[in-house]
């Protein structure tokens, strides 16, 4: 099987590499890259878990070809933040304890973080229907909206 | 002495402190199995049975091992070919083989396993093991199971587990599919029944489901060139996989060591072995490290929460005052009976519900073995599935007695002072608070207001859970930078252990919590702690923190003394100072520490343990949930409006972190209440993933959910608490099936709740919408 | 995931020449949204992929007079759902496109891809069969334009030929004063494929029901047009009992099949309920109620 030449940027870094044709987006950060905190939680699309951004949109890593990242911008929970700092929704769920576990966490923190630059000051309403697709199974969820709210001035501790 | 004992204000304890793991966990940088990886790792893959039940005629790995990149093929037979190893193992019974011998006993079974160089290789290994079976009659549930004449899984004697003190009375019934059978009894049940004015009897039934934790089992396993043996896993049980593992591969324990890291989720999936027998017996054939993660349709075949069938009989006087109940439980197993013994018991234990009833006859019964995949442990161990049934039946009693739902429960319900099934005094309950609190909250007596079209309607349900036994060990070492590290073998899943345990030793020592860190679980050095579950971990571990703790403080403020000149009872340690009461004499604890040394460097120790009484139940945990429903009786839909989780937990050690499990464990009780079910056609699961197995999502919330924490401190656990790990989850499907009653005047009994069985139940009740009419706009 | 090989056209002609070579083991990538979904539990296990992320080219929209919308087969649902172009002339197709999935699938499922899945509970099936679109597929030998209701032919099945490419979905614009709606109706979880989902547009002259497309999916194989249901509206006024016996009639009409989202006579049931509802919602839109 011919291996796919591939070359896109992944946080903000370009990356040229080598990879089967079978390789997933997921598979190729977490094996290729070593970006790990994207994570595998349902493999069909429906858990969120690995949510990436691929030029500013969430992706399910898991269901992307690594080939049709080519040319691509990707941004992992790796790199959110920048110089170090917390990236403002990484601060509110940690401010909030919005996260148990932790293995929905990255893909939840990149999804609100699409979610508010789409929409500056979502509604309840809306957090809860654009979070809808990255499933939570620990906290209730309910911190998760709170976390998002305080992004916007919502809620306040 | 302590903070505990001296009645002072405390500082750490019932803080909402941030979580100790929150930096790492937001940051992506968590380590979890996936992170870890060792330099020439192999990929494991496991060949599952693809018939319920048959007989191994042939297991041909020849072409399989000539694919290149493939290092190992291991097979049952090639397990018992070798000698070397015990292929069998399971905690109660060794009865579940590495890979199966001879017999597949469902669809799923592990038959063969692949160590290869990548995940391709291993694959195409997997597509050329020939395997042919002889099918052999199946049975799937539980009754079935028992009725005469059926099929038998395990034909031979099965030998105990050994592990375990409170299973040695685990005795399977020979000649049938059952594998125990838990009897409790008090009073004269049919006597009871004959002097109550009403009798009722009613049957539920509970589906096999899924824990889901987001991350699937996985284990890293490798064998030094000693011949020593090492894991990653993520498992809840270090100790007890380790102890199954010696068994077979026949070494001593300490010749195995386990280190765990953070968990991605459990909730019981992860108790007891999983992937470590596999991945260990595929690395110790390769002499290569072998990496083996579960596929999650793997997950899903690998264990699950028992399917039920409950039967129970109750009589009331006019009144609403119990006299009698009887209870049959049919537990599911599925294939090995796992701990499915032990859930038995719980449930036989708990099963007739906190109410104080003269006469019961608990035939907790049987755990009976099916063609399906193992269950075990799972939230709320068994409370779930005969809370279901018990609530109902409570309110089923209610209503035919025309009293007052929440009346007669207050009528019936233990409080403290009372007595448990077996002598137990009972004490610190809050059961009772729990209910009033709970309906309080969902305004229990004022009718629900339904719009046009719709039915509105309001139920309740309690539930009260005792721990489970076991052991806990924590060491405390204080450095000479005023630090300390706290070592236990909790398992850091996303409960919080790791903050709580932090939290309970900065208090004892008088550090800032910032000061203390937790080891994560090895082996080879972490004390030893039976296993993190059973809303265990900061009452028995808690107390084991804060015993080392406190043994730690006194050595400290000896040295103090002798350094301050001072007496031993004048001296006080907050915030990292110990001081002369009263004075400005102080010295901070990393001075202590190496003024004790003399160097810069130094440890102070300290030690403690909590164990249980050998197989008895200790505490009790209360829990009530209440629920306001809207039904569409039209679609049969259920919207639940407003869902309120009331939970005793003792002592809030961190009441942000226990609001927060009272939430996750209503959502899951609620994804258990309407969409989670296994399905399965002869056999064969069909949906094993998210497509069709639906988890409750951010959309399916209720309008409104709501947490009441009460605090009846419990005297023996640390600072008064008691777990709550657990507490949320058993009360909500009976809680949302009495508001159902309360809504359209049809209940169900079986789980999930559907619309289409709403719907079906409605028109069989003659009250559902017709099709072309009503206003649903 | 098992090996394939994955080749990447730069030009439809080359696409359906490789279709051609490798008949009977290849497939067509374009998202990837529910293939490699079916690939992962070995439904499919082809050992290549021909992919159409380097064709040029598939991915406009645009309103086309003649036409109507004229939608590449590789536009994202998500590009529907916020397509001003879509927004303004079908906003009903932009409503049912952000009810697919999530939002991270409808970032890279194709409407292509959706069609050609030709999944029984997917969502813009119904939708746009009742807005009357037509597929545009190209092959060896040539172009062809087929109508959404000849080209869903059974599960998972299309009248696509081995070596044909679908380059864009062509929805015609709604007569002047026509309303449409589309509902669906999830039974396990919100984050689920519709147990039924149904479609209604409706064609108004001076208040009178000129003529009704109502279609049902997640009742069979493909999504059915109601068609007795519809003869009743044509030529009349709408009122609530003559909705009401429209849904009734569609109910009667098709014949459900059981599957996870519920039983034959469930989604019967809700055949009706959910024709008479969207109806409902296409009558207030004229009338403003």
């Amino acid at each position: 099987m011919t291996p796919i030449e591939l070359s896109l940027t992944v946080n903000g870094e370009r990356r040229a590499l080598t990879v089967p044709p079978q390789r997933l987006l997921l598979e190729m950060l977490q094996r290729d890259l070593h970006l790990t905190g994207t994570k595998e939680g349902c493999g069909v699309g429906v858990c969120g878990a690995c949510t990436v951004l691929m030029d500013g949109r969430p992706v399910s890593a898991c269901l992307v070809l690594a080939a049709h990242a080519d040319g691509h911008e990707v941004t992992t929970i790796e790199g959110l933040g920048r110089d170090g700092q917390r990236h403002p929704v990484q601060a509110a769920f940690l401010e909030w304890s919005a996260f148990q576990c932790g293995y929905c966490t990255p893909g939840m923190i990149l999804a609100a973080t699409a979610l508010l630059q789409e929409h500056p000051a979502p509604s309840e309403e809306e957090i809860r229907e654009y979070m809808s697709g990255n499933i939570c199974r620990c906290t209730g969820y309910m911190d998760i909206i709170r976390a998002i709210q305080s992004c916007t001035g919502g809620a306040k501790r | 002495m302590s903070g505990e004992g001296m009645g002072m204000a405390l500082e750490i304890v019932g803080q909402s402190v941030p979580r100790s793991d929150g930096q790492e966990k937001v940051a992506g940088q968590a380590r979890y199995m996936d992170a870890i990886d060792l330099p020439g790792m192999l990929v494991g893959r496991v060949l599952r049975s693809t018939v319920p039940h048959g007989r191994l005629r042939r297991v041909d790995a020849e072409k399989a091992r000539r694919v290149p990149g493939v290092v190992t093929v291991v097979t049952g037979e090639s397990l018992r070919r070798d000698g070397r190893l015990n292929p069998y193992y399971g905690p109660a019974l060794l009865d579940q083989p590495v890979l199966a011998i001879d017999k597949v006993l469902y669809v799923g079974d592990p038959v063969a396993a692949v160590a290869a160089v990548d995940e391709e290789s291993a694959l195409e290994a997997l597509d050329l093991i020939e395997v042919e079976y002889e099918e052999l009659p199946a049975v799937f549930e539980p009754l079935d199971a028992i009725a005469p004449g059926a099929p038998l899984l395990h034909e031979g004697e099965l030998k105990p587990g050994g592990l375990f003190v409170d299973l040695t009375d685990v005795h399977p019934v020979p000649g049938t599919n059952i594998c125990n059978h838990y009897v409790m009894k008090k009073g004269d049940g049919e006597a009871g029944f004959r002097h109550a004015d009403i009798v009722i009897e009613q049957t539920f039934s509970i589906p096999e489901t899924q824990h889901y934790p987001l991350e699937p089992h996985s284990v890293l396993a490798w064998v030094d060139p000693s011949g020593r043996i090492a894991l990653y896993a993520n498992t809840q049980q270090p100790f007890i996989v380790r102890a199954q593992l010696a068994d077979i591969f026949q070494v001593p324990p300490s010749h195995i060591r386990i280190m765990v890291p953070y968990l991605g989720g459990a909730y019981g999936a992860k108790c007891y072995p999983k992937a470590e027998p596999i991945a260990t017996v595929l690395a110790w054939f390769a002499r290569r490290p072998v990496k083996l993660t579960f596929t999650r349709e793997e997950v899903f075949l690998t264990i699950t929460k028992h399917a039920t069938v409950v039967k129970m009989k109750s009589g009331a006087m006019r009144d609403g005052t119990l006299v009698a109940r009887k209870v049959e439980c049919y537990l599911g197993t599925g294939a090995y009976a796992e701990i499915g013994p032990r859930v038995s018991k719980k449930m036989g234990t708990n099963g007739a519900g906190p109410y104080r009833i003269p006469h019961v006859q608990m035939d907790a019964y049987c755990i009976i073995y099916t063609n399906k995949p193992p269950a075990g442990a799972f939230r709320g161990y068994g409370l779930p599935q005969v809370t279901w049934a018990f609530e109902q039946q409570m309110d089923t009693l209610a209503r035919e007695l025309r009293i007052d739902p929440v009346e007669i429960r207050l009528k019936n319900l233990f409080v403290d002072g009372d007595t448990f099934w077996y002598g137990e005094r009972l004490n610190a309950l809050g059961l009772r608070e729990c209910l009033l609190k709970a309906a309080a909250a969902i305004r229990w007596g004022e009718p629900s207001q339904a719009l046009p079209g719709k039915r509105r309607g309001k139920g309740l349900a309690i539930m009260l859970k005792t721990l489970t036994h076991g052991a806990s060990i924590a060491f405390v070492k204080v450095d000479d930078d005023g630090t300390a590290k706290v070592l236990t073998s909790t398992v850091e899943m996303g409960q919080g252990s790791d903050t709580v345990l932090a939290q309970i030793a900065a208090e004892e020592l008088g550090l800032p919590v910032e000061r203390v860190s937790m080891a994560h679980p090895d082996t080879d050095f972490t004390p030893f702690d039976d296993k993190t579950s059973g809303s265990r971990s900061t009452v028995a571990m808690g107390k084991a923190v804060l015993l080392a703790a406190r043994e730690a403080r006194e050595r400290l403020l000896e040295l103090a003394a002798e350094q301050l000149e001072a007496s031993v009872h004048d001296l006080e340690v907050r915030r990292g100072q110990v001081r002369v009461r009263g004075t400005d004499r102080a010295l901070d604890v990393a001075q202590v520490v190496r003024a004790h040394f003399r160097s810069k460097g130094g440890t102070i120790m300290g030690r403690g343990e909590f164990h249980t009484k050998l197989a008895r139940e200790e505490f009790w945990f209360a829990a009530a949930g209440a629920a306001e429903v809207e039904v569409d009786p039209e679609t049969g839909e259920v919207r639940v409006l407003k869902y309120v989780g009331a939970c005793d937990v003792g002592k809030a050690i961190n009441p942000h972190l226990c609001q927060q499990q009272v939430l996750g464990g209503a959502v899951m009780g609620l994804g258990q209440t309407f969409s989670e079910e296994m399905v399965y056609d002869h056999g064969q699961l069909l949906n094993p993933s998210l497509i069709n197995y639906k988890l409750p999502a951010f959309r399916d919330l209720p309008a409104q959910l709501e947490v009441i924490l009460l605090e009846t401190p419990y005297s023996e656990g640390p600072f008064g608490a008691k777990g709550v790990g657990e507490s949320a989850v058993p009360p909500v499907a009976a809680a949302i099936g009495n508001a159902l009653v309360d809504a359209i005047g049809v209940r169900l009994y079986e789980l999930p709740i559907t619309a289409e069985k709403v719907l079906k139940a409605l028109e069989e009740a003659g009250g559902a919408g017709p099709v072309g009419a009503g206003g649903a706009r | 995931m098992r090996r394939f090989e994955l080749l990447m056209p730069t030009s439809l002609d080359e696409a359906s020449r490789l279709l051609r070579e490798r008949e009977g083991d290849v497939k067509l990538i374009a998202g990837g949204a529910s293939l490699l979904i079916l690939m992962k539990s070995g439904v499919y296990q082809p050992s290549c992929l021909v992919s159409l992320q380097r064709i040029p080219g598939l991915a406009d929209v645009h309103f086309d007079p003649g036409e109507g919308l004229r939608i590449g087969a590789l536009t994202t649902h998500r590009v529907i759902e916020r397509s001003p172009v879509v927004r303004e002339r079908l906003p009903v197709l932009s409503e049912m496109a952000r009810m697919v999935a999530n939002v991270r699938i409808r970032n890279t499922g194709t409407i292509g891809g959706n069609l050609c899945q030709a999944d029984s509970h997917a969502d813009p099936p119904p939708l746009l069969l009742a807005l009357g679109a037509r597929v545009r597929a190209k092959g060896g030998k040539g172009t062809r334009t087929i109508p959404l209701e000849e080209f869903l032919l059974d599960y998972y099945q299309t009248a696509l030929q081995p070596d044909e490419v679908v380059t864009e979905v062509a929805v015609p614009p709604l007569p002047a004063g026509s309303t449409a709606a589309y509902l669906r109706h999830t039974v396990r979880s919100a984050e689920d494929f519709p147990c039924i989902g149904a479609a209604a547009v409706v064609e108004w002259q001076d208040g009178i029901c000129r003529q009704v497309r109502l279609v049902l999916g997640g009742v069979a194989a493909v999504p059915q047009r109601a068609r007795q249901a519809e003869a009743l509206a044509r030529g009349r006024s709408l009122t609530e009992p003559l909705i009401g016996q429209m849904a009734e009639a569609a109910a009667e009409e098709v014949e459900p099949i059981s599957d996870f989202y519920g039983s034959a006579w469930y989604k019967k049931r809700m055949a009706g309920v959910f024709a008479r509802r969207v109806l409902l919602v296409a009558w207030a839109q004229r009338t403003g109620r």
